[in-house]
């Protein structure tokens, strides 16, 4: 069965915006952490405290838990 | 090669064939007892993007029909090999229960409210650092202010959205954002029977608030309803 039509065209850029929102932000954490890599060069993690750190930082703590 | 997860799905319920998601890999399912978690394999976890939150959103999209909603899950969640994500599902899987039956029939849709002219708002009212002690108290109290009134304005918003749309929504969140320009992000759970009348009590709001700026935006999986 299909679902209904999107109310908003998902080229528009605040739909863009509220995409990116939601799929970045809220959803379901499986295991309480979320492993981001930005632009192949930093990691940012997120654990369910919304830690964020660079990767340099997470080092010097002692690494990040992935499962 | 590692795992990248959708969405959190009762076990039969299986990919199309040619479905594809991130980095336009093959859409498989991983079982988790009566559940299932639907995943693409990487060499390593995709970075975000536009197009890689589009592609996830939309492997998400196609698990949704009129009588089964999947639990979305964040983009990000990443595991070493199949068998860890089918293990950190089933672990908590009451709850993934829960949310399917609460999702059921349902998908999110949402109302953000945008004010054009954010020149009067409280983030630019900002304190003069080489001001007197009486300047900069009397900045911040302006700050404070104007930060009070676009949070009593946002209440009056939401609670007229609200108004609007009764008992057609299973379910609401609301948040005021701190982006500039926007007051009020509202997500509603609304059956999809009801979605019509959802719309059309909606679409009155902005001609009675002309100042402002309103976006509906939906279906959408349900994102924001998970915790």
């Amino acid at each position: 069965m299909s679902t209904p039509e999107p109310f908003a065209g998902p080229d528009d850029d605040m739909t863009l915006a509220e995409l990116v929102n939601r799929v970045l932000d809220k959803g379901a954490l499986i295991s309480g952490d979320v492993v981001i890599s930005v632009a192949g060069v930093d990691l940012v993690y997120l654990g369910l405290r919304l830690l964020v750190s660079s990767v340099e930082s997470m080092r010097e703590r002692g690494g990040w838990g992935r499962s | 090669m590692g795992v990248h997860a959708y969405c959190i799905i009762p076990a039969l319920h299986t990919p199309p064939a040619q479905l594809r998601g991130v980095h336009d890999e093959p859409v498989s399912t991983v079982a988790a007892g009566e559940l299932g978690v639907w995943v693409s394999h990487h060499d390593a976890p995709p970075p975000p993007s536009a197009v890689a939150a589009r592609a996830h959103n939309n492997v998400v999209r196609v698990a949704m029909t009129q009588t089964l909603t999947p639990v979305p899950v964040r983009f990000g969640q990443w595991f070493n090999h199949d068998e860890a994500a089918a293990q950190q599902v089933a672990e908590h899987a009451d709850r993934w229960l829960e949310r399917l039956r609460h999702f059921a029939g349902r998908a999110e849709y949402g109302v953000r409210v945008e004010r054009p002219e954010e020149a009067s708002s409280a983030r630019d009212v900002r304190p003069e650092p080489l001001g007197s002690g009486r300047a900069y108290m009397a900045a911040l109290a302006a700050r404070q202010a104007a930060a009070a009134a676009r949070h009593r304005e946002a209440r009056e918003i939401a609670a007229a959205i609200g108004a609007a749309v009764g008992d057609l929504v299973a379910d609401t969140r609301v948040e005021e954002p701190t982006t500039a320009g926007t007051v009020l992000r509202v997500a509603h759970l609304v059956a999809w029977r009801e979605v019509e009348a959802y719309h059309s009590q909606l679409g009155v709001l902005p001609s009675t608030r002309p100042i402002f700026r309103f976006l509906f935006t939906g279906p959408w999986p349900p994102y924001t309803f998970v915790s």
